[in-house]
């Protein structure tokens, strides 16, 4: 038995795609690349962005038609708006809360698929705890994503997410230790740690669970421990619940690593405001203060939104100001687009498609001068990259750096591959390096 | 994950012909003055924000609501009867009076319905500091001012002379000096807080003592 799984949207959903990936293979189902072979069809799907959404249409009507001739069973989980669901539930023939995960071979099951797993009792509460005790199904061998927390209360004005993956909740901690401890051993050299909203982790558990400098404490402590070398990044926090204490611990263990993705969204309090982000742009500046002195040679990525609903020329003139401030090394950057569910999808999108693209030209073009200002500070410096690829380019090898910079070197030996080397950095981009491998 | 829970109808007040209370069942919800709360029908996955307008030692729980004829939902919740059942989740926000924010002058800011959010600081907690300004179009839209001290009420009219000031918010605020400890709540409209944002910054006042739960 063949399956088929596409994953949509962002690194949770492909986190949680891991963990689905292992339900099914110890089903008996061997994973293919081509979906024509698959028995078992699915899709992670993405509520958030219309794009990945119009994605799951055409695959599923796609499947729809080649069951006339084969018989096949499609299913869809993943970051799901209650409007979708409905639609979806037309259209696959199974649709599975990710929570829900633990009880897929008896959904299958039921369906009238027989497993060696959907032979055992299965649970009878479906609980997010129970999901994440599957261990997921790493598509690499020395890059993990760990998630800790799920869902969001945040409730920016933007964004879906709150509706679709619901409340926050954060995994035991323990059990992420134990998983993160799991990766060690086995030598994975990046490990990301992920949530909505990663330093709110333990907020929902009130004083029961360890709270988020807590928690990368004893992640630091188990790289003490293991005497291993590997990094370990946590992606995205809030500034609303960004204390010092965790750049302090990030600063304490070499195992977590210079670099610090700090959503900002938009350089203007009153937008801010209007994305109800909860924090004011002198908050933001303070938290960017405190890395620059606690972590000086850390990395600062960020997210960007551009003409949101009502934003004037200054108040995105301040977001310009602010990449110029707070120089970042990389921004993901987006054009607003109304997200359906969002508070926002019911304010005027009042933003010409013009406009928002003339915004995005000139922030990137920004972003440009000041990354490349950074990086050119790592000229002639050696730094520590872990090699990830082969580069498109023959005869050169990709990583990353500690501080995430793509950084490419020539190189003709693919034993490098998830292992740490040394590159002297000979040119610096905007949004990477190149460099020459120094001798081991 | 997603925990709604049911809540009863237990009766709609209406307030004015558009602008009505909702009260429902409490259901052991426990939340913060200042919260909102997420509400929906049954059997319909369509889920609106809204403030809490009752007080925390209130047995029920209350929204207040202005009906929006082209909206989806505001005019459905309009039409609900005592007996029928509503979806709620929440409580979420940090729109909050801290404990260091109660010994401090406080204004209270509001458009429209932007005041429910202060009748459940006033009925939660015990205090006089404030002065609350709300600007409506017209006098009559008095929403239960009984519930705080006359004193402390400022209703700005901007369609008729019936409320004690005949301007916007905007207008009235513009010569107004607050203390220099004084925390600043904004809540409605954006353009209202956008306007008073501005003006107070312009004033000096620190952005972190500006606070603002935007509805639309
Ligand atoms: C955090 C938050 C808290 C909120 N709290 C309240 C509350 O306590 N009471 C309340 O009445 N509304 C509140 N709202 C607005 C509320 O969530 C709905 O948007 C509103 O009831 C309209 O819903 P609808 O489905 O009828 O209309 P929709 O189809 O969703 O919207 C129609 C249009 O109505 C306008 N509108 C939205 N709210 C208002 C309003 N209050 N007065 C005048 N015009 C409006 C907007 O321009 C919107 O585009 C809040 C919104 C947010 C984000
Ligand atoms: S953007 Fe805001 S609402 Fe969305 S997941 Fe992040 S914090 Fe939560």
């Amino acid at each position: 038995m063949t399956y088929f799984l596409l994953h949509l949207g962002c690194q949770m959903n492909q986190s949680d795609a891991e963990r689905v990936r292992s339900v099914i293979e110890s089903m008996g189902y061997r994973s293919v690349d081509r979906e024509e072979e698959a028995d078992l069809l699915g899709i992670m799907a993405c509520s958030v962005r219309q794009k990945a959404i119009d994605r799951v249409y055409a695959r599923i009507h796609k499947w729809n038609q080649w069951k006339k001739n084969k018989s096949i069973i499609t299913f869809v989980s993943g970051c799901i708006l209650p409007a979708d669901k409905t639609s979806f539930l037309k259209l696959f023939d199974l649709l599975f809360g990710i929570e829900d995960l633990p009880q897929l071979p008896t959904i299958l099951r039921q369906y009238g698929v027989p497993s060696q797993l959907s032979q055992t009792t299965p649970n009878d509460t479906s609980s997010t705890d129970s999901y994440w005790n599957i261990e997921p199904s790493y598509t690499s061998s020395f890059e993990a994503y760990v998630s800790i927390q799920n869902g969001c209360d945040k409730f920016c004005t933007f964004c879906a997410v709150p509706y679709t993956r619901g409340r926050e909740v954060s995994r035991p901690s323990q059990e992420i230790l134990d998983e993160i401890e799991t990766l060690v051993e086995k030598e994975y050299k990046s490990i990301t740690v992920l949530g909505q909203n990663v330093n709110s982790y333990g907020f929902d558990k009130r004083s029961s669970e360890m709270k988020f400098a807590e928690l990368l404490h004893n992640i630091g402590e188990i790289g003490v421990r293991s005497k291993k070398e590997f990094w370990v990044y946590f992606t995205s926090p809030h500034p609303h619940d960004m204390y010092k204490d965790v750049l302090e611990v990030v600063s304490s263990y070499p195992v977590l690593a210079n670099n610090i993705h700090l959503p900002i969204q938009s350089g203007d309090d009153k937008i801010l405001i209007k994305m109800n982000r909860n924090y004011r742009i002198a908050a933001y500046e303070k938290i960017v203060n405190d890395i620059r002195t606690l972590l000086p040679s850390a990395t600062l990525f960020t997210d960007i939104i551009v003409g949101f609903t009502g934003e004037n020329e200054a108040q995105f003139n301040n977001t310009l100001k602010a990449i110029r401030k707070y120089r970042y090394n990389m921004a993901y950057i987006a054009q607003y687009s109304p997200r359906p569910g969002a508070a926002s999808y019911r304010w005027e999108d009042d933003i010409t498609t013009e406009v928002k693209s003339s915004r995005f030209h000139a922030a990137t073009n920004v972003l440009k001068e000041v990354a490349l200002e950074e990086n050119k500070k790592f000229l002639n410096e050696i730094q520590r990259v872990l090699v990830y690829k082969k580069a498109r380019r023959d005869g050169f090898y990709e990583g990353k750096t500690e501080g995430r910079v793509p950084i490419q070197f020539p190189s003709d030996n693919e034993a490098l591959i998830g292992t740490f080397v040394d590159v002297h950095v000979t040119e610096a981009r905007s949004f990477s390096f190149a460099g020459e491998l120094c001798a081991p | 994950m997603h925990s709604y829970q049911k809540h009863t109808v237990i009766s709609v007040r209406n307030l004015t012909d558009t602008v009505y209370v909702l009260r429902m069942t409490r259901e052991e919800l426990e939340f913060s003055p200042g919260q909102f709360i997420t509400v929906g029908l049954l059997n319909n996955v369509h889920m609106r924000e809204y403030s809490i307008y009752s007080g925390v030692k209130d047995d029920y729980l209350e929204i207040l609501v202005k009906d929006i004829p082209q909206g989806y939902l505001s005019s459905k919740l309009h039409q609900l009867s005592p007996g029928d059942e509503v979806r709620i989740e929440g409580p979420f926000g940090y729109f909050l009076l801290s404990e260091e924010h109660l010994s401090k002058p406080l204004h209270f800011i509001a458009t429209g319905t932007g005041i429910s959010p202060f009748h459940c600081f006033v009925r939660s907690h015990d205090i006089d500091t404030y002065t609350l300004v709300h600007g409506v179009s017209y006098g009559h839209e008095q929403y239960e001012y009984e519930d705080y001290s006359r004193k402390n009420i400022i209703q700005c009219t901007s369609r008729d002379t019936g409320g004690n000031q005949h301007m916007r918010v905007t207008a009235y605020m513009k010569n107004k000096e607050l203390e220099h400890n004084a925390e600043v709540f904004l809540c409605g409209n954006s353009a209202m807080i956008y306007d008073i944002f501005d003006l107070l910054t312009a004033k000096e006042k620190p952005s972190e003592h500006i606070h603002a739960e935007v509805y639309f």
